[in-house]
């Protein structure tokens, strides 16, 4: 490229067009104030509709909500693979996506998921479970508990 | 006029090696073939389908069992769908095989990854249209896996602002199945078409 036909400044100007023009074009496509986004709560159950064995699946909202030993656990039924919501069986969870399971605890058993099932904040306040919509990953200090639970079990 | 539009659109010149049909197998024609094919079942499946989340899989069903016409029309357009990819898959491995992505076939080869590109989002596009189960899982899963990508969230946020199956994201896939992808689609094949008739290629129909 010797010679442009195009200056230096009109080139830039052209840029900021385009920058400008793909600005208006994201604040156009991505609009504010949609039904859904940002609700505080994905469910809210009373606390006697949680089992005292088993969990409650709500397959809609995408959460099961059980009693361990050391207080409400919320899994978000989103597998961790490409979003699919898995399945409750006896053992555990199960993806009819593409086969990953996971344990009771949200454990991984098996792939292609690499991770297990994510965590949900979830609170007890007056006879009424509320599940956050933020997620918590398992990783870290819910793993641990999770094996710690895990191993008493056992 | 009309006739020298006609007579303009015929080349003047062929070169006679291309006129062998194991020149090119005539996949891209071929090709074409399942697109013209996939815009007229495409124009009359406007007529009955409906791009809301409560209202789409009942206008298929309607279109189904109360159009005469009508299934097979939809069958014939998820057909051709098919058809399409894998003809051009075969065409692009021709293009490899044989080298014809050198120069001075450059631009064209450009052109032509582009159009499968464009053809891979107009099939994935598609895919979530009738909102039956398929549909709606392997939509999710794929925007799932447009995550991975660079800027994968912000295209995200664009394709499918209120969650797959949501209805401004049923709309946004209907908005590019039908209209975006679709012109961007038949503008890039006449430039692919352009370059070949310029190098003095032949084209089918033409």
């Amino acid at each position: 490229m010797a010679e442009s036909a195009q200056s230096r400044r009109s080139a830039l100007w052209t840029l900021g067009w385009m920058a400008a023009g793909a600005a208006g074009l994201w604040r156009f496509l991505t609009p504010r104030g949609i039904a859904g986004r940002g609700s505080a709560a994905r469910a809210v159950v009373p606390s006697s509709a949680i089992p005292a064995s088993g969990a409650l699946v709500l397959p809609h909202q995408g959460v099961a909500i059980a009693r361990e030993d050391t207080g409400l656990v919320a899994l978000d039924l989103a597998c961790t693979h490409l979003g699919c919501t898995v399945s409750a069986n006896a053992n555990g969870f199960a993806c009819p996506c593409h086969g990953s399971r996971f344990d009771c605890g949200g454990k991984r058993l098996a792939g292609p998921a690499a991770d297990g099932l994510r965590r949900l904040a979830v609170g007890e306040v007056d006879g009424i479970v509320r599940v956050a919509d933020a997620t918590q990953h398992v990783e870290g200090a819910s793993t641990a508990r999770a094996r710690d639970l895990e191993s008493r079990r056992a | 006029m009309f006739k020298e539009l006609v007579r303009h659109m015929f080349p003047r010149a062929v070169a006679s090696d291309t006129l062998a049909i194991t020149y090119t197998f005539c996949l891209g024609g071929l090709a074409f073939t399942c697109l013209m094919v996939l815009g007229l079942t495409g124009l009359l499946l406007l007529f009955y389908y409906s791009p809301s989340p409560s209202t789409a899989h009942d206008s298929i069903q309607f279109l189904e069992s109360y159009v005469w016409g009508g299934a097979f029309l939809r069958s014939l357009h998820r057909l051709a769908s098919h058809a399409l990819l894998v003809l051009l898959v075969l065409h692009t491995l021709r293009v490899i095989l044989t080298g014809a992505f050198q120069a001075p076939r450059k631009m064209n080869w450009v052109v032509g990854c582009l159009l499968l590109v464009a053809c891979v989002l107009e099939a994935y596009t598609g895919y979530l249209l009738p909102m039956d189960q398929l549909a709606y899982w392997a939509t999710l899963t794929g925007m799932e896996l447009l995550r991975s990508l660079p800027f994968g969230d912000a295209a995200r946020a664009v394709l499918v602002p209120d969650g797959v199956g949501g209805p401004l994201s049923l709309l946004r896939f209907f908005a590019l199945h039908v209209a975006i992808i679709p012109i961007a689609l038949l503008s890039m094949s006449m430039l692919h078409f352009f370059v070949i008739r310029r190098q003095k290629g032949l084209l089918p129909y033409l």
